[in-house]
């Protein structure tokens, strides 16, 4: 019996010792005890993590998993939920006229200091937004509210002037901020938050982690929140922080990574695509691809740019803007369009991963026009149609410039001859450039390329003074095709300060985005069926060549668990993502 | 001397204003401007991007926009009842953004005044955004100028004691080569090489990336700086063992130097004593560029290395089109500058008994 209980000992110190010996486990990690996450960022110094005030990305990067949001798209259906994790509001009803929506605030979340967060913080949110005295570009979202009233501290009710499909859309602009800080700092004179300590030192926060530093130039610091709500983040927050570490370039990120130095790679570059996709292959790291959240394009000019113009005059009354002599007609846009080889531009700029698309809004889309095809490669029909637009071939030889003969808006004996502006320091824009120069001289076009330093090209975009203009353009939300009216209506075709640069100004159109706004009961049917016919019409007008869209891999080192990244959300369980301190 | 300083540091400041002013109007010169950059987001409608134009007042003159940057622009728009808006101005519009309202009055900023004004991107004053960064800067700096200045003298002075020799040869084709590479080339090559391949050294940053709140002392991250350090100190050991070996060959045929040999002092007494202490003092002069050197260079190696620093601000600056941030910088450059001259020229009075400044 004594043998038996030494034997017995014996077994449990030995299984104690292997246990004390094994490495320990992804998977047996408890709140706080996962390494940090290390998250690259090649953009610069984040420049403000006050949510009010935050216009880039390396803010926002930030501000993500240290606030939680008002109402929030569910990266699992899509849709604005209620409940969504990380989103204050778990339930809300919608008044009979659709013009009132009674929110209700969750009970179990905390600001660091241990204050509830309640609907005081999203009205002092609202408040601070549309007094127009802080800098903040969430102003201009909140458009068509009547009030926003917290009538006790679980309920936010927030009253329209007028039925409106996109006041999800709208109010999920609205940060919650901490208002018993804001309170004290700053009272109701917004003004001061401009210019305040706490934009760069966010003493009071409270999403998945908490804020502990910024060291310019650096890094931003932040730390486990352990009353972050169990039933947001089942197990708790595995990682003990959240490290976003400054770094010079896309090429240094990869070799950070590679060198273990980095948890992932949000963004890989182009060049060392293969590279990473051949180790997730043999198992050394994980590899997830996600579709890029904008796309590619080339924007035509429609109106005169020797003499830019904004779309609408003080009363609201039309300004006669001149025509582009050569894009002002649709013939020679789509002629354009279909002299691209967009195989071989896809091949040779983009290594095969590009996706054609046919409109501008994204394929994840509830919206998305899935009837339309991308304009396919049929030079025959492209110089058809430029003879149709009176841009002759005057010497029978397909590689010299046509000339103009007839056309709508330029003198006879004009060439065929255009600059698409553009910017330096991307490879992928730089071979889609030269591939496409090469494309459309084969059908008569003469392109000269006009590739700026960014801001430099800005300035030409914005000053519509470019023939055309290839840009990428992402950070669209999904869930709110309303949002691409600033790109295609008169309101927003404002020298200097407008996103129609384009000069594209169709009442009809303008008026399709009025009525789906504001479709009886928001009937999901019958809103798409009228973004639909918007689709349509910009694909026949187009004002815009949508090159592509492409697919963005995000890799992961090989150790990290539960890394499982959705197509609209990368970090959504990033409290989860479990990985040894090394 | 002190005379002197004194008068070369008055004879400064008309230098500096000419040279803000020279920036100011190449800056506001250059196409592009920071609120297309600060609102790139679609849906922002054109009267916040005015609104911010007109804050920012980027699309004053130039003129105005240097005024109000030296002077500050309190005296520009004012309020006289009260009210918290400009109901008096000179130079500006009372309503700068169109939307009815007068602007709130100026402020009593103005470099003149000691305020270098707030960052267009980070909205924070220059002053504390640049004195988070000169620490990374200075380390690198003195850590470069030492090393540089130490081993290209005495690469120099070995150089010329060996003259014809296989070492005096591969010092020269040494520094032709590293003065012929550029920086960022062969910044990138090492990082390839010893950061990315062998993995020896870090490849960026000035410490590694933990959750504490800095970075710690730096002999416990003595490692992150050895890269950018090499490459700011080649272009001085180039430098200073070439000119250092040249003065060296001038000094050795002196007078006095015959003199020392027919003495009967060795050849080790004879160079090292007699002719390396004579030799360094027109080195002293080099002293002023390697300043300026070790600044241009700063802002090269900081945007390689993702070094904290003054240098890499400049470069986010610049692109971002952040005036203040330029200006301030500009401004520390040019001080730094007439510094580095100027201790060239006393570092000569002193070390050389036959110039005097009085």
């Amino acid at each position: 019996m004594v043998k038996t209980g030494r034997f017995l000992l014996l077994g449990m110190v030995t299984l104690l010792f292997a246990a004390l010996a094994l490495p320990l486990s992804a998977q047996d990690l408890g709140p706080g005890e996962g390494a940090p996450v290390v998250w690259p960022n090649f953009g610069g110094d984040p420049t403000n993590l006050n949510p009010l005030l935050i216009s880039d990305r390396p803010s926002q990067d930030i501000a993500d998993v240290i606030f939680p949001d008002f109402i929030d798209i569910n990266p699992q259906t899509g849709n604005i939920d209620p409940n969504t994790p990380n989103s204050i509001a778990d339930s809300w009803t919608i008044s009979e006229d659709s013009r009132t929506y009674t929110f209700h605030i969750r009970d179990d979340y905390f600001w660091s200091d241990g204050t509830p967060v309640s609907s005081q913080d999203v009205k002092y949110a609202y408040d601070a937004i549309v007094s127009g005295e802080i800098e903040t570009p969430l102003n201009g979202f909140l458009t068509g509210i009547e009030s926003l009233e917290a009538p006790d501290d679980r309920t936010v009710v927030v009253t329209f002037t007028e039925p409106d499909c996109t006041a999800l859309s709208t109010l999920k602009t609205i940060p919650p901020v901490p208002s018993h800080v804001f309170e004290a700092l700053f009272g109701t004179d917004y003004a001061q938050m401009n210019n305040a300590d706490y934009d760069l030192n966010p003493t009071v926060t409270g999403g998945i982690f908490n804020f502990a530093n910024f060291r310019a130039g650096e890094q931003v610091t932040l730390v486990a929140n352990p009353d972050y709500p169990a039933t947001d983040a089942p197990g708790g927050v595995i990682p003990e922080g959240f490290i976003q570490r400054q770094l010079a370039n896309q090429t240094v990120v990869v070799d950070e990574f590679l060198a273990g130095n980095l948890t992932l790679i949000d963004s890989v570059p182009d060049d060392r695509r293969a590279e990473l996709e051949q180790m997730a292959a043999n198992g050394d790291l994980q590899l997830f691809k996600s579709l890029s959240s904008g796309w590619q394009y080339l924007a035509f000019n429609l109106a005169d740019p020797a003499n830019p113009q904004d779309g609408l005059d003080a009363d609201g009354n039309p300004i006669d803007q001149g025509h582009h002599p050569i894009f002002g007609d649709v013939r020679v846009r789509q002629a354009l369009a279909y002299a691209v080889d967009y195989n071989a531009l896809n091949q040779g700029a983009f290594a095969g991963n590009g996706i054609p698309v046919a409109s501008p809004l994204l394929t994840t889309s509830w919206a998305y026009n899935a009837s339309l095809n991308p304009y396919l490669y049929d030079p025959d029909k492209a110089m058809a149609l430029l003879d149709d637009a009176g841009w002759i071939d005057d010497d029978n030889d397909p590689s010299t410039p046509r000339v103009a003969q007839g056309a709508l808006y330029a003198e006879d004996g004009t060439p065929l001859h255009f600059a698409i502006t553009s910017y330096s320091g991307n490879t992928a824009v730089d071979s889609t450039l030269v591939l496409m120069q090469d494309q459309l001289s084969r059908v008569g076009f003469d392109v000269t390329l006009d590739i700026l330093e960014f801001q430099t090209m800005l300035d030409k975009l914005n000053g519509q003074s470019f023939d055309t203009i290839m840009l990428f353009l992402g950070g669209f939300d999904a869930s709110n095709p309303d949002e691409l009216k600033a790109l295609y209506t008169a309101e927003g075709d404002v020298v200097n300060s407008g996103f129609n640069s384009w000069s594209y100004d169709n009442p009809e159109l303008a008026q399709l985005f009025d009525e789906a706004r504001t479709v009886p009961n928001c009937d999901t049917e019958q809103r798409k069926a009228l973004y639909d016919k918007i689709q349509q019409i910009l694909y026949d007008d187009l004002p815009i060549y949508y090159v592509n869209t492409t697919q963005v891999p995000v890799v992961a080192q090989a150790d990290v668990k539960n890394f499982d990244p959705l197509p609209l959300s990368l970090k959504w369980n990033i409290y989860g993502w479990s990985q040894v301190p090394r | 001397m002190f005379r002197y300083i004194l008068k070369r540091a008055i004879q400064s400041i008309p230098l500096i204003f000419g040279i803000t002013v020279l920036t100011y109007l190449l800056m506001t010169a250059a196409p592009g401007g920071p609120v297309g950059a600060l609102t790139f987001k679609p849906g922002t409608p054109p009267q916040e991007r005015e609104k911010l134009a007109a804050r920012l007042g980027v699309n004053d003159p130039w003129i105005v926009q240097y005024m109000r940057w030296l002077l500050g622009d309190d005296w520009m728009r004012w309020d006289s009842d009260g009210d918290g808006l400009a109901d008096h101005a000179v130079l500006l519009p009372l309503d700068a953004d169109g939307d009815g309202k007068a602007e709130a009055p100026g402020t009593s900023r103005g470099v003149i005044r000691g305020d270098f004004g707030n960052s267009f991107v980070s909205r924070r004053p220059v002053l504390d955004v640049l004195s988070e960064r000169l620490p990374a800067t200075l380390e690198l700096g003195v850590a470069s100028l030492v090393i540089g200045v130490f081993v290209g003298v005495v690469l120099g002075i070995l150089a010329a004691v060996r003259r014809g020799g296989w070492f005096d040869n591969v010092t020269r084709i040494v520094a032709v080569v590293f003065n012929a590479i550029p920086s960022f080339w062969l910044g990138l090559m090492l990082i390839l090489l010893f950061g990315a391949q062998l993995q020896l050294l870090p490849l960026q940053g000035r410490c590694k990336a933990t959750i504490s709140d800095s970075c710690p002392p730096i002999y416990d991250r003595i490692q992150y700086m050895i890269l950018p350090t090499f490459i700011l100190a080649t272009g001085l050991v180039a430098g200073y063992s070439r000119f250092t070996r040249a003065s060296m060959l001038d000094i050795i045929n002196q007078d006095y130097i015959r003199t020392a040999r027919a003495k009967g002092l060795n050849d080790r007494a004879v160079w090292f004593r007699h002719a390396a202490r004579n030799a360094l003092i027109p080195v002293a002069t080099f002293l002023g560029p390697a300043i300026t050197g070790i600044l241009s260079g700063a802002v090269i190696t900081e945007t390689i290395f993702s070094y904290p620093g003054v240098g890499r601000t400049i470069v986010q600056a610049v692109q971002q089109r952040d005036y203040p941030v330029v200006m301030a910088v500009t401004i520390y450059a040019a001080i730094a500058t007439i510094f580095g001259y100027l201790l060239s020229d006393v570092l000569y009075g002193i070390i050389d008994p036959r110039i005097r400044y009085d």
